[in-house]
């Protein structure tokens, strides 16, 4: 059996080296008695190509994860690798030199009132060995790319707060850096250019293998997402793959137990479901054991099978997107049945304390409950 | 080329710039004039020396501006003797002479040179050797004189220390701080008319000035050198030019007036300074989130201080040029008006753009330690 908390990460990098990779990460604020810790243990890893949204209450440390990622503070405790390099013991004069191959986004454009769209963008090449008509072609170049070749030489004054902030995501990608950190990009704009926005970060992330952290608390973005990352209280308090999370929901909601949870429901509990892998012929648990986890089938087949009085018999085989183990927990019984795989299985399991919590939060379950008792008085 | 962004930023708001540069401007000009009075007050004072038609001079050893010291002639013989030495012409002055204002009973203040009139003491055509002033009581008026002197010509008749005197002609020279203007007049009538002192006797052999014209080719500082080494040591030899610097030295260490200019020229840099430090620490702070996002970027603080040094260089340059055209103007309004003299030298312009740079600089300096502080991380 193996078990990954991480898998899909792993995936959708192919084989690649993170980009990003915090381990053991602990940061604090302020000095002495004053300090504070803000970061607790963070393990994290991002991988080229990938978009991670960070999103957590304020003050759960997510900016702090975002400032340490940037080179923007020192590592104080733990290991951060950004891009290959170490950053824990790096000098300001290093993490300086490490901030030019990020791109950074901010919640405002941040912009030189005085300077035009393109002089602004080419502040961001003049950190670079390009002669003058390169830095013009390049910055010409991507503010085409993002609409906007008709207002390159407008100031801010003369752009809109969309158009402004489509002239920062240009002043970011213009060096084409493989890390992008983007700290609410989207607040201050109304939901067209929001979209814009962050579609051209996701076209970036697909075109340049980049990786994109983004900390936002706007929904309408959250699709972007390959992965939700949660923090509270300066822990990771969750971590979604996203297009994995989709896949348990859409499975769990065809099951009957699951069929009147809210979507918000579902994803708090695939949230919690671990991944496991079982080999052709292993046992995913025996008859009569106390149960302790419930399963949903994501690939492969599995029997089950009853010791009855004569002998051991197939009662029935379960596949892709049927669950199985739930009798057992909600019965506060032991396990009815032996379940086999037949062939490489892999499953999603939850355990028994998320599966009861789960049923209690569900109103519409302990409804259809009360229902079932009023039906039978 | 990097972005001109120092550029830019200064002139982005056109109104504030404009009006920072009269700022600025009127900060340069204020120097400009304190430095001004206090230069036209040194130069008047050795105005009339710049005319001497002399490469060295001798004067006595403990004399001052202030209380001149006369020296034995015997002295100037030495000096005649010298084989660079082409002639010497001994003068001698009066201070304090009361000139009668012709048409008027008042008196005022008069410088008198007294010089043998066959010689060229002053090189302007005006002072050419003429026979006329060499009759009793003839003497030449300064055509500089300040007008409260009255308006003597050629033939005007009035009176010096009381003795009948006649005007013959006019030469220029000017009016200083002490004296309402100057006369001219050959050595026997000088005689004539300050011979009989209180203290006893005055006579030719106690000169003011032994001007010493050198052989062409000769080298004043050397010549001066090589006569110091003849002369015993109760007299000076210096070349003219040391002598004006001399006196200019004497008259600003031993009055107030350079130093209350020069306390003007401080006062005007520190006002320049603040208005130069408010235009840089409001630009730096409307614009703390940019700039954050340069650091962040990857600039270096230090490319941010030079931004800012650079706008600071660009406003003091900027700000020079009005306050040089208003100087220019105020100079030659007050030139025409005192007599004064007001020179705009090229040296005193580099030195009121030295300072207005410097003003600038240090105003840029202490705006710095905003950018300095700019905490990228503030961005989130």
């Amino acid at each position: 059996m193996e078990q990954h908390s991480n898998k899909i990460g792993r995936a959708a990098a192919g084989g690649k080296l993170p980009s990003v990779s915090f381990s053991g990460l602990n940061h604090y604020f302020g000095q002495g008695e004053a300090r504070r810790q803000v970061l607790y243990d963070v393990h994290l890893a991002m991988y080229p190509g990938e978009i991670v949204i960070m999103t957590g209450p304020s003050g759960s440390g997510k900016t702090s994860l975002l400032v340490l990622a940037g080179g923007l503070r020192q590592v104080q405790e733990g290991s951060l690798n950004v891009l290959g390099r170490e950053m824990h013991g790096l000098s300001a004069r290093e993490l300086v030199e490490i901030r030019r191959s990020i791109g950074f986004i901010f919640q405002f454009h941040n912009l030189f009132e005085s300077l035009t769209a393109l002089e602004n963008v080419q502040l961001a090449l003049d950190l670079h060995p390009y002669s003058t008509r390169e830095k013009r072609d390049r910055a010409a170049d991507i503010l085409t790319k993002l609409g906007l070749e008709d207002r390159m030489h407008y100031k801010p004054s003369s752009l809109s707060g969309g158009q402004k902030q489509r002239v920062a995501v240009a002043r970011a990608l213009v060096n084409k850096p493989l890390i992008i950190l983007a700290d609410e990009p989207t607040a201050a704009l109304d939901k067209e250019s929001g979209r814009i926005v962050v579609s051209l970060l996701q076209e970036h992330a697909r075109a340049a293998d980049a990786t994109i952290i983004l900390v936002t608390h706007d929904n309408r973005i959250l699709d972007v997402a390959d992965r939700i990352v949660t923090l509270i209280d300066g822990r990771i308090a969750s971590r979604v793959e996203v297009g994995e999370s989709i896949l348990i929901c859409e499975f769990l909601k065809k099951c009957p137990v699951f069929a009147h949870q809210s979507p918000s429901e579902l994803t708090e509990v695939a949230q919690k479901m671990a991944y496991e892998k079982y080999p052709p012929g292993g046992v995913i648990f025996h008859q009569g054991e106390e149960g302790n986890k419930f399963f949903l089938i994501r690939e492969g087949q599995v029997e089950v099978v009853i010791n009855g009085h004569n002998g051991p018999r197939v009662v029935a085989r379960l596949e892709k997107g049927n669950i199985f183990g739930e009798t057992s927990l909600l019965k506060h019984q032991p396990r009815n049945a032996t379940v086999r795989a037949v062939d490489e299985v892999e499953v999603y399991v939850l355990g028994r304390d998320d599966f009861h919590a789960a049923m209690e939060k569900s109103v519409s379950f302990r409804d259809q409950l009360l229902r079932t008792y009023a039906g039978r008085s | 080329m990097a972005t001109p962004l120092a550029w830019r930023n200064l002139t982005h708001h056109l109104r504030r710039l404009l009006l920072s540069l009269a700022g600025i401007g009127f900060v340069v000009l204020l120097m400009f004039m304190e430095m001004g009075f206090s230069n036209g007050c040194f130069d008047t004072a050795t105005h009339g020396y710049t005319l001497f038609n002399a490469d060295l001079v001798i004067v006595n050893r403990i004399s001052t501006p202030a209380s001149p010291q006369r020296f034995v002639r015997e002295r100037l013989y030495v000096a005649r003797r010298s084989p660079a030495v082409a002639d010497v012409i001994p003068m001698y002055v009066q201070v304090g002479a009361q000139w009668k204002i012709p048409g008027n009973a008042g008196l005022r203040r008069v410088r008198v040179f007294g010089y043998d009139t066959r010689q060229r003491p002053f090189w302007p055509a005006e002072f050419a050797p003429r026979d006329d002033l060499r009759q009793p009581g003839a003497v030449l008026f300064d055509s500089r004189s300040r007008a409260l002197l009255g308006k003597p010509a050629p033939g005007t008749v009035t009176e010096l220390n009381g003795r009948t005197i006649s005007v013959v002609g006019l030469a220029p020279m000017g009016a200083d701080l002490d004296t309402d203007g100057n006369l001219f007049v050959d050595q026997s009538t000088f005689f004539a008319i300050f011979g009989e002192t209180d203290k006893g006797r005055l006579t030719p052999r106690d000169v003011d000035y032994g001007l010493i014209q050198l052989r062409a080719g000769i080298d004043p500082s050397q010549a001066a050198e090589e006569l110091r080494k003849l002369l015993p040591d109760d007299v000076r030899v210096l070349t003219l030019s040391d002598y004006c610097d001399d006196v200019q030295a004497y008259w600003s260490r031993n009055t107030a007036v350079g130093f209350l200019f020069n306390m003007g020229v401080v006062v005007g840099f520190l006002i320049g300074m603040i208005v130069c430090y408010q235009i840089l620490f409001t630009d730096i702070s409307n614009n703390l989130l940019p700039f954050a996002t340069l650091k962040a970027m990857g600039y270096r603080t230090s490319r941010l201080v030079r931004l800012v040094l650079e706008q600071a260089t660009f406003l003091a340059l900027l700000g020079f040029v009005p306050g040089l055209i208003g100087a220019w103007f105020l100079y030659w309004v007050m030139e025409s008006q005192t007599g004064l003299t007001m020179a705009l030298t090229p040296s005193r312009m580099a030195t009121i753009l030295l300072l207005t740079l410097a003003m600038c600089l240090v105003a840029g300096l202490m705006a710095l330690y905003k950018v300095i502080r700019i905490d990228p991380a503030d961005c989130f």
